[in-house]
């Protein structure tokens, strides 16, 4: 495999760029996000014995922030060429770790049924299925990087390889969390897309899911008769086409959540003052926090929300479009995928526009791991931004 | 504008390939990928919008009534009755209630076996009664499906619960039961001073006693959950927490009532009457000591009077008479029964001479054995043949009825009315038990010669018990007439004292050298008079018996009567006997009361420390402490299972009471032969 060269060249000073915007953007949304997990979260941490202190969860986010934070500047002071070249390192340490928690006991820690937590001796230390996130996004932007233009040339084989990094790890992934894992084939689909020139096989693989999904929808009970879908998956997309059949399963968080944002109005009943966080949406600090936000904040509250990310991922474009190469841009452009999905599928499922999936809405939802990784992420765009040169008309 | 401008020399071409760029079609497609998170974004918006639109009133006003704060009680735990010392004789026991919420059991098969499966093991439920509760009202969230269980029998099965919720292995999940906390009277001495303490149910409160005269202070406030909306229309949850009632301190002394008890169930074992009753007061200041009556009952169990009555011929009476029959015996005869009080109130009759100055103490009066009225009626008095020349003082020796009703002429009418009204005679003294009477008497315009003649020996008016110990309280205590009371201080749960109450001096009914020739020609009719028989070697006791013969005046039926003091020069307490119809051949010459009296003063004076001369032994008996280890049940505050939005029932610790017993005051004076003393002179005439 060629090296990448990254060192050698000398460049002349000039006015270097950081993107503060994409700085501030982070920062105001962690802020925010920060209040509301508190607003969510104090009325039920205050009446549970065990808990007992209404600022439990927002301690923890915060410490998490702090630490992420410290991890994003970090990052952003190191050169992406150099850990890029750690991709394959960090592609097997992710791998190991996915199958640790997956199928060695003692490794795993079940929570909701589902081993999602890595922890050694007993003591919980994160979701793996966070770095596996970061973990394809370097290695695709590296892989893409080096095929360059054999992308389009040897479009098939091309294809083979990309599936050979990422449907192993993936697989691993949607074992134990299958929203996570459908994150990461969006990511890659957006990744490939992006660096293709081909248009084609993308519209034909758009049309084929869309196709699948109408029937997925339209016959799912059939396909759990089949034995095509797990119950648990085909339960999730009845419960999304008619919530009210389904009130005490499934459906009782969604139709929850659609009575918060229903209630809450043009301007919202206020903040704290939500009536739904009173132990109707159950632990209303992770994914159904945008109902909460909805609730106490009203629709006006919710565009702002939707549009401080827009922002964020419009700033992960400029930097993409001027990142100083194409590994750079690629990185971005992942990044970008990561946050946009995860945005569009949270409201998405709180809005009940698609089946209820567990995905957290980034910097807002309460979650170490997530919080973290999310903000190494964000360090990986603002050190791509610091190598952007400016001309100075001067 | 920021643009990318990579500076590679041309030189470093062909060493360096030219780094990869992001060419301009991946900015088109990245350019369109950006406009597809925007579209989708705004088509989310319109979603918001959407479900805002179509839904807010209905959704909001969803929200609101999910919001179900049925308002709920919070039970406040009653106030205890202790006695003088401290000794607790009514208190409260928790229990528990299992409330069954079929909605959330039927909720998921999960939960329905398992649960009824659980409740069946450790209650041992009949199964399909329990099915059937809970298939039948499968929307209800609450049946009190059981009641009384203890605390141990409630985490039972609450141990079990957590020990199958907790165990990951198993989809079995135990929901839909939780405990209410109730709480029960006690009364851990039993029958002791069920006269005068009633009994207290949970549903009617207080019945009877102090339980119902105090009602407002021992029932506490019930608190309250309940929620409303505001001007926000947010939903507020308030919780007012229960009061627990006040404590209650009576002036009675449980060992005082025990030693009354013991000796009146002694006498209706032994001898037997219609109804027993004794009353034990402190002249000083009005403070019931002990009451008692031979109508005994068990207020842990009210409904229980098979001691009197056929349980089974109860249940074919009529509602009425039922109710009669239980009154009979939750009822105090002390202060409800209106008896003629006899020969005991003659010193009411000599006080009014006295007092009016148309008695002297020198004088003596002519006993020729009974009066005749308008030619037709012959009173006469008990000794037939008459007293001969009786002095002042021997009228009272020997309880001579031709003396007073000379007296009562010089009186009349009117004086002898208000004196009646200055001893409280019809009307209530305002002791604090309900159902008080206040007697019988006669107004002057309606008194005939015949009728104030008969009233000055205590006959043709009635008066209850405790208007006649009150009565003479003051004729003996320097003329003060104190309200009787049975209660010295109410306590808030955390013993602070909220009320103390004192002596209540209603009016002076004599003075004090009356009052003082009073005692001393009481002394005397118990050294020498009609009631030697209680002398006790040692104690300077005064005292009057009475016999008063009821109404039908068949010379059958009786009430006798004895009323007592000691010491004699500065009374610390006065005892009122009164045996109603004893099981006798003759019940005119019984000595019941009178030997009733001594019998209980024996074991009664040396507990008060009543002063004695030094020829007596005043060790109080010890038998009469009470037992330490009657069970005194502490009401223990557990955390009990409530739904999630529910309260922790309210909760307060019942201290233990002291069991010691305090003595009363030694007396100021000394002891020392009344001036007149020595023996009166033997009765001259037979």
């Amino acid at each position: 495999m060629p090296q990448t060269r990254n060192t050698t060249y000398r460049r002349p000073r000039e006015a270097s760029f950081f993107d503060y915007s994409l700085l501030i953007a982070v920062i105001a949304l962690c802020c925010f996000g920060l209040v509301m997990v508190y607003s969510s979260s104090a009325y039920s941490c205050a009446i549970d014995p065990k808990v007992n202190d209404p600022a439990y969860y927002l301690k923890r986010q915060g410490e998490f922030m702090l630490l992420g934070f410290v991890a994003m500047v970090v990052v952003s002071r190191i050169d992406y060429h150099w850990y890029s070249k750690l991709a394959a390192l960090g592609y097997a340490a992710a791998f190991l770790l996915m199958v640790l928690v997956d199928f060695v006991p003692g490794f795993g820690k079940e929570s909701h049924g589902k081993k999602r937590w890595f922890m050694i001796a007993g003591r919980t230390l994160f979701q793996p299925s966070e770095l596996v996130k970061v973990v394809v996004i370097l290695c695709l932007a590296v892989f893409l990087y080096h095929i360059g233009k054999n992308l389009d040339k040897k479009f098939g084989k091309a294809l083979v390889l990309l599936a050979a990094i990422v449907v192993p790890i993936d697989a691993l992934v949607i074992i134990n969390n299958l929203s996570t894992g459908l994150i990461i084939l969006g990511i890659t689909f957006v990744m490939v897309f992006v660096a293709s020139e081909k248009r084609m096989p993308f519209v034909v693989a758009v049309t084929l899911i869309a196709a699948v999904a109408f029937i997925a929808t339209k016959g799912a009970k059939q396909l759990v008769d089949m034995g095509l879908l797990q119950f648990y998956q085909a339960e999730r997309i009845l419960v999304w086409q008619d919530p009210w059949a389904y009130p005490l399963d499934g459906g009782f968080q969604v139709i929850q959540g659609l009575y918060a944002i229903g209630s809450g109005g043009l301007f919202g009943k206020g903040l704290g003052n939500s009536i739904q966080k009173l132990s109707f949406i159950p632990e209303s600090q992770n994914d159904m926090i945008f109902s909460i936000i909805c609730e106490e904040l009203g629709v006006f509250g919710a565009v702002s929300v939707i549009l401080l990310f827009f922002f964020l991922i419009w700033r992960l474009v400029v930097i993409a479009n001027n990142a100083p190469d194409l590994l750079g841009s690629l990185l971005v452009v992942g990044i970008m995928a990561h946050i946009s999905l995860q945005v569009v599928l949270n409201i998405a499922v709180v809005t009940n526009s698609i089946p209820n999936t567990g995905v957290t809405l980034p910097f807002i939802s309460y979650g170490g791991t997530s919080i973290l990784f999310l903000m190494v992420e964000m360090g990986m765009a603002l050190g791509v931004s610091s190598q952007i040169r400016v001309e100075t008309d001067v | 504008m920021t643009t990318f401008r990579n500076k590679i020399s041309k030189g470093h071409i062909k060493e360096v390939p030219k780094p990869k760029k992001f060419k301009a079609y991946m900015k088109r497609k990245l350019t369109f990928a950006l406009l597809g998170v925007a579209l989708a974004l705004l088509l989310l918006v319109f979603a918001l919008i959407r479900i805002r639109e179509n839904d807010e009133q209905t959704y909001a006003r969803i929200v609101l009534s999910q919001q179900s704060y049925d308002s709920r009680t919070i039970a406040a735990q009653r106030g205890n009755i202790t006695d003088r010392n401290g000794t607790i004789l009514a208190t409260n026991e928790a229990f528990y209630i299992l409330i069954l919420d079929p909605n959330v059991i039927l909720a998921d098969e999960d939960y329905t076996k398992p649960t009824i499966d659980l409740l069946v093991e450790v209650y041992d439920f009949d199964r399909t009664d329990l099915e059937n509760r809970i298939n039948q009202n499968p929307n209800s969230h609450y049946i009190r499906y059981k009641t009384g269980l203890t605390r141990e029998e409630m985490d039972a099965f609450i141990e079990r619960q957590t020990e199958i919720n907790q165990n990951d292995k198993l989809d079995d999940e135990i929901r839909g039961v939780w405990f209410e906390t109730s709480y029960r009277r006690v009364y851990p001495y039993e029958s002791l001073g069920c006269t005068f303490l009633g009994f207290a149910t949970a549903n009617s409160g207080g019945s009877y006693g102090l339980e119902q005269y105090y009602e407002e202070e021992l029932s506490g406030v019930n608190g309250r959950v309940y929620g409303y909306l505001n001007d926000d229309s947010n939903v507020e949850v308030q919780t007012v927490e229960a009061q627990d009632g006040y404590t209650i301190v009576s002036t009675v002394d449980a060992t005082v009532q025990n030693i009354i008890e013991t000796h009146i169930a002694k006498f209706m074992k032994d001898e037997g009457a219609t109804e027993v009753a004794v009353l034990c007061m402190d002249p000083r200041n009005g403070e019931v000591l002990g009451m008692a009556t031979s109508k005994v009952y068990d207020p842990n169990k009210p409904m229980d009077i098979s001691a009197y009555y056929d349980m089974d011929a109860l249940e074919d009476l009529s509602t009425d008479e039922r109710y009669k029959a239980y009154a009979s015996v939750w009822g105090n005869y002390i202060i409800r029964e209106n008896i003629e009080p006899g020969s005991t109130s003659k010193i009411m009759t000599l006080i009014a001479g006295l007092e009016e100055g148309l008695v002297d103490k020198t004088e003596h009066f002519y006993c020729d054995g009974g009066e005749s009225f308008l030619g037709n009626v012959y009173v006469g008095c008990h000794l037939l043949s008459g007293h001969g020349v009786v002095s002042t003082s021997q009228a009272i020796w020997y309880s001579c009825n031709d003396a007073m009703m000379q007296i009562s002429y010089r009186l009349g009418p009117k004086t002898f009315a208000d004196y009646q009204l200055l001893f409280n005679l019809g009307m209530r003294t305002g002791i604090d038990l309900p159902g008080e009477e206040r007697g019988l008497t006669v107004e002057a315009d309606n008194m005939t010669t015949l009728t104030l003649a008969m009233n000055a020996f205590g006959q043709n008016y009635n008066c209850t018990m405790v208007q006649m110990a009150a009565a003479y309280c003051s004729a003996i205590n320097g003329g003060y007439y104190y309200e009787p009371h049975m209660v010295k201080q109410i306590l808030d749960p955390d013993g602070n004292v909220v009320k103390s109450i004192d002596k209540n001096l209603l009016r002076k009914t004599c003075s004090e050298t009356t009052s003082e020739y009073i005692r001393q020609i009481l002394f005397e009719t118990v050294e020498g008079g009609t009631a030697t028989r209680v002398h006790i070697n040692g104690y300077a006791i005064g005292g009057k018996t009475g016999t008063a013969e009821k109404v039908k005046r068949d010379k059958e039926n009786y009430v006798l009567s004895f009323i007592g003091m000691a010491p004699v020069d500065n009374p610390e307490v006065l005892m009122y006997v009164v045996v109603d119809e004893p099981h006798e051949e003759d019940q005119s010459s019984s000595a019941a009361a009178t030997q009733m009296f001594r019998d209980i003063a024996v074991d009664l004076f040396p507990y008060l420390n009543i002063k004695g001369s030094a020829e007596t032994d005043t060790t109080p008996n010890p038998a009469w402490a009470l037992p330490e280890d009657y069970p005194i049940p502490t009401p223990d505050v557990p955390d009990v299972t409530v739904p999630a939005e529910g309260q922790d029932p309210n909760a307060t610790e019942t201290g233990e009471g002291a069991q010691t017993h305090g003595s009363f005051n030694e007396s100021t004076s000394g002891w020392s032969m009344p001036e007149n003393g020595g023996l009166p002179p033997e009765p001259e005439g037979e």
